[in-house]
This record gives structure tokens, sequence and C-alpha cells, in this order.
């Protein structure tokens, strides 16, 4: 596989997961896909550690069934050899209250023969938290007066 | 072969952290240079986005005023023709409290004639911000 197809690759997989379509992206990912996003897990249980596409494809279907919407921006990939990074910019629309998240993911990618093996997430979970729960804790920590969120 | 832009910008950005001598860094970044660390700017004021070297090289006195840089490891890296990006473990001291942080950064940058045109950071800032703090943020159980 070269830099190019593996690109292209990713590119692919971020397009079907983020368009809601999980059993497209699956079939993107191989068997024995891993996948790693440190995040609070008390509001986010169904991240962290996940591995083989059964507990993928439970991970994203619980995601999906939240939002209503889901597209991504990717402004930055690198490549090289097997190994891929994006800079991804995600919208989700909460189904609950019809309320935009806009969040962004470090995506860090292994492909093994076209496919992805192994995925890495860093989020700026500060700013999602407060999103997700439409409060500004950072107002609260440091004793100023809220913004709206 | 000719060394990556990445490698002499790694090397300047931790001397002008750790010894606050910013010329290396100077030369190495763009006139126009876009930078952004994502995260809460009223709880870290050299978080956000700059524009210009000016900028940016006052932000890297703000980061050195507040942390030093004990050692990083590289955990992933992958290096374009004119980009790079990596995912690094930092061992960080918070210097008015002297207080260890540990945390985990994904950096994403773009090089012009080797020098940074754009850098973009995401760190794990939930997890920043209760190491900071010195306390877990209860949140509720819930998943939204």
């Amino acid at each position: 596989m070269t830099e190019g197809s593996n690109r292209q690759h990713v590119l692919d997989f971020l397009n079907v997961l983020y368009s809601g379509d999980v059993e497209a992206a699956l079939e993107r990912c191989t068997d024995d896909v891993e996948f790693l996003a440190n995040a609070p897990i008390d509001l986010l249980p169904h991240m962290g550690h996940r591995r083989g596409k059964a507990e993928m494809r439970e991970m994203w279907n619980a995601v999906r069934a939240r939002y209503s919407e889901l597209r991504c921006e990717v402004p930055m990939l690198v490549t090289e050899h097997d190994k891929a990074a994006a800079f991804i910019r995600v919208f989700f629309r909460k189904t609950i209250n019809q309320r935009m998240v806009q969040f962004d993911i470090a995506g860090f990618y292994t492909l093994r023969d076209g496919k992805i093996s192994h995925i890495r997430e860093i989020i700026d979970t500060f700013d999602l938290v407060q999103q997700l729960l439409e409060r500004d804790i950072a107002a609260i920590l440091t004793g100023r007066r809220p913004d709206p969120i | 072969m000719t060394e990556h832009s990445l490698w002499r910008f790694s090397r300047a950005l931790h001397r002008a952290i750790n010894e606050r001598q910013p010329a290396d860094l100077e030369a190495l970044l763009d006139e126009d240079v876009e930078w952004a660390i994502y995260g809460p700017i009223d709880m870290y004021p050299f978080f956000g986005s700059r524009r210009g070297k000016a900028a940016v090289i006052d932000v890297i006195r703000q980061i050195a005023d507040n942390f030093r840089v004990h050692r990083f490891d590289r955990e992933s890296i992958m290096l374009g023709v004119d980009s790079a990006a990596s995912m690094m473990r930092y061992s960080l001291t918070a210097l008015d409290s002297n207080k260890p942080i540990s945390l985990r950064i994904a950096h994403f940058a773009q090089f012009r004639a080797g020098r940074l045109t754009n850098l973009r950071v995401l760190v794990d800032t939930f997890d920043l911000v209760e190491q900071t703090v010195g306390y877990p943020i209860h949140l509720p159980r819930m998943a939204v």
C-alpha cells in the first residue's frame, strides 16, 4: 500500500464514519481493530478502550443514537508508510434538543493491507464536556461569570 | 539527507521554554505563522490562537513562565514532506505550585522553506484541568 492510498483510505473511513454509516466504517477496519481515547467515562461511558469489530460497532452505534446529524472536516492529514494522523473537526447535532456540538479530535491511525487496525484519539475533552453538559465549568472553577455555551 | 524541519523546530521550542532562549525558535517561525493550542483560555491564557511571529514568541514566554519540561516521549510520529504530526507524553512542572503534571498532546505542524507556518496542538484538557486544580471534577453519571 502506498502512502497516497493510505491517505485516501483514512479519508474514506472518516467520511463514512462521520456520515453515520457504522457498517461501512467497520468494513474499512481489520477484524482485530483496536481503539483508545481518553475521556471522562462518567459522561462518555462508550469511550475508552475497545477491541474488535463488535465492540467498535457498539461504541459507534451509541454515538450515532445520541446525535441526529454528524459531519466532519479534516483540515490536516499527515501520512507516513502505514500510519496516518488527522486533525478532525467534528460537528454533532444532539438528538435530545437539536443543539450542535463541535469539537476537535487528533486521530492517529495504523493501517494494515489498506484497513485500519489501530485508532488512538486525543480530544480537547474539557471543551467537549462543557458542550455536552451545556455548562461553563471553567467559570465555576475560576469564579468568573459564566459564558453562554 | 536533510534533517526534517520538525527536529530543528522541536529542539528550538524546548530550548525556548526551558532555557528561555527564543532566538533559535524565532528564526524557524514564518512571519505569518498560525498557531493554536486548543483548551480553556481563561484557565490557561497561553492557550488559544495566535498569528505572527511576535505573538507566538510571546505565548512561548508565557508557557516558560508557567511550566518546565522535564521529559517528553514521542509515542507516534509521522513526517510528511512539509508537514509532521506526533503524539507525545509530556512530564512538566507547574512553576507556581511546583506540581508535577503529566499530559498527552498531539500536534500537527506545517512548514514552508524550513519555517513553521501552522501549528495546531490538541491536549487531553479535562485531564490537564483536573491535575491543575488538584482534585477530580465530578460529572453527572450520564451518557450524553
